[in-house]
């Protein structure tokens, strides 16, 4: 009779934890299909809040200014004058090439658009500054 | 010809192996569940960046109108037409009744003036269907920075 009661015990705590289940698999696949894996980042940036939609194209050159004005390109360390040489070397090969800037928003805005200027000399045609949705 | 297990013994052995596969098997199985759940929250990210089309000064020397652009300085919080402070409605109102609408309107950030202070006022100024936007140089940046370092290279 004991024994009876135990099985039966342990049968309806295994019964009992099988929705956890069903929702931690549930919850376990959402996460792998809706989220997608974070890149470790560079530098730490927080770009501009803005009100704007334009798509965000991933298949860019991404060029990362931090707030003590250091230099990334594709998620690397790089300096300015090599930076430069890159994207212009990309420029040749492709005109039409998009090359989205990420910046910190506390940045002085002067600075950037110098750069955007010294962008341009290298060729650059599409120029795009990622934005955070509001 | 031997004699086979009863049929009580058989049920008894299979029913004993299920129960104790099922004890086995589910702990373990539900750790690495949730490891491999915790593991997707924390590494997933669900931020969707946007972009914003940057035009410069440079891109637009061929297509230059020959109307003169209306230049809006942007000082922290405070917006300047011709030196006198304005406030975005004004701006607005401005850009509104321009002569045409390809003159265009160059945002000119000073000073210290932050990306995002620039960017909520070009921000505005679009979400009211102004248009040909670009942005310039303060043309005394660099010798305000040059200031600085002589500053600090006296100090």
């Amino acid at each position: 009779m004991k024994i009876r009661d135990e099985a039966r015990e342990r049968k309806t705590s295994d019964e009992s934890i099988l929705p956890l289940i069903n929702v931690v698999f549930l919850l376990l696949i959402f996460f792998m299909i809706a989220g997608t894996l974070a890149d470790a980042e560079l530098f730490d940036i927080n770009p501009p809040i803005s009100e704007s939609n334009g798509e965000h194209n991933k298949d860019t050159l991404t060029i990362l200014i931090s707030k003590n004005m250091s230099f990334g390109l594709n998620n690397r360390a790089i300096n300015k004058e090599t930076l430069l040489f890159k994207v212009q070397q990309k420029m040749l090969e492709d005109k039409e090439y998009t090359v989205t800037l990420k910046v910190d928003n506390s940045l002085p805005a002067n600075d950037v658009v110098a750069f955007t200027r010294e962008l341009n000399q290298q060729g650059v045609q599409t120029l795009r500054l990622l934005t955070e949705p509001l | 010809m031997q004699p086979g297990p009863d049929n009580a013994s058989i049920s008894f052995s299979l029913h004993h192996c299920s129960r104790r596969r099922n004890i086995i098997s589910l702990a373990p199985l539900i750790d690495v569940v949730f490891i491999l759940l915790v593991f997707f929250m924390l590494a997933s990210s669900f931020m969707e960046w946007n972009t914003l089309s940057l035009d410069t000064p440079v891109l637009n020397n061929d297509t230059v109108t020959e109307t003169k652009p209306i230049v809006i300085s942007v000082q922290g919080d405070r917006l300047l037409l011709d030196d006198q402070d304005i406030t975005v409605s004004t701006a607005l109102s401005i850009a509104a009744k321009r002569e045409s609408q390809e003159q265009i309107i160059n945002i000119q950030p000073l000073g210290e003036t932050s990306v995002q202070q620039l960017i909520r006022v070009m921000d505005q100024l679009s979400a009211a269907g102004i248009t040909p936007l670009r942005m310039v140089e303060d043309p005394n940046w660099n010798r305000q920075i040059s200031n600085q370092s002589g500053d600090a290279l006296e100090n």
